[in-house]
């Protein structure tokens, strides 16, 4: 799983589950996606930033970034039958992100472990606020997915992969 | 269907509230919550529930180990995974450690009621 046409088949998939999951379970609409490849130590994060890892017959961690008003319209859609109180909404902002990338990795899954390989996927980690992330050598390819509510990118970070040249394209 | 005394086992707060406003909805009880494998299977000698639902992904121990060591305590335990893993072969485990059904999330309230009374027919047949 080192060739770049693997990468770009796994987040292309994950990116088609997660369009699928805001239009059907959320309402919002994906209006254009932006795919960049980047080689860089520094990995900038948008206000939430929800993190998994995945191993198996492949290797890799996947991150979903939100902006603030996208991952809100997602908790105020996914949470909207349930009582919360306030003290409890922030940590169920969390856990929107957190169920949301455990869902579409997870729908992900049958497809990607493509060979019939058992893929395991880690518990998800949320980070708030941070600004960026320091990698070294590392090589990620990311896909933004534009909505009315803002953007979410989901960026792929395969452990120790080589793969295409820095680019960006629509 | 009676109501059924169940216990709910999700690492995930929110989840733990999705699914238990759709199973009180249904008319039954929320016994037990449990975020780990390993307080399941702890709880459910404790509470002795009618049937548990079950996430596969949890810190410390799987659904599937934990659904296995269940079975081991009551052979008669009706446990349904409820998970975001759409793999075959995981599906297959699940089975295999005798889990009775299984649900994909997004949690869609009719299959979880359909799975929820299949789950209790089957045991009943055999019991």
């Amino acid at each position: 799983m080192k060739k770049p046409e693997d990468i770009e088949h796994i987040l292309e998939v994950i990116v088609d589950i997660a369009s699928d999951f805001l239009k059907n379970e959320i309402g919002v609409e994906v209006q254009k996606t932006n795919q960049k490849s980047e080689c860089s130590s520094y990995f900038r994060l948008k206000p939430y930033t929800a993190l998994m890892s995945i191993s198996g017959s492949f290797s890799m961690n996947v991150t979903f970034s939100f902006d603030t008003a996208l991952i809100e319209q997602v908790y105020r859609v996914y949470c909207h039958e349930l009582e919360i109180e306030d003290n409890e909404r922030l940590e169920h902002i969390d856990e929107t992100a957190s169920d949301m990338i455990n869902i579409v990795i997870g729908n992900s899954t049958s497809k990607l472990a493509h060979d019939g390989t058992v893929v395991q996927i880690s518990v998800p980690i949320v980070i708030n606020e941070a600004s960026s992330l320091s990698i070294r050598d590392v090589n990620f390819l990311t896909t933004t997915l534009y909505t009315e509510f803002g953007d979410m990118m989901i960026t792929a970070m395969p452990n120790s992969c080589d793969y295409g040249e820095e680019g960006e394209r629509e | 269907m009676k109501s059924l005394n169940i216990q709910v086992v999700d690492d995930s707060a929110l989840t733990v509230k999705k699914i238990t406003k759709m199973l009180e909805d249904m008319g039954h009880k929320i016994v037990s919550v449990s975020g780990t494998g390993k307080t399941a299977v702890f709880d459910y000698q404790y509470m002795k529930p009618d049937l548990v639902t079950m996430d596969i992904t949890m810190p410390d121990m799987d659904g599937i180990t934990a659904t296995r060591r269940i079975m081991d305590i009551d052979k008669y335990a009706r446990i349904v995974m409820i998970t975001s893993h759409s793999q075959k072969q995981m599906v297959m485990d699940s089975i295999g450690a005798g889990a009775l059904g299984y649900v994909m999330k997004p949690i869609d309230p009719e299959k979880l009621k359909a799975s929820v009374e299949k789950a209790y027919a089957k045991k009943l047949k055999k019991k």
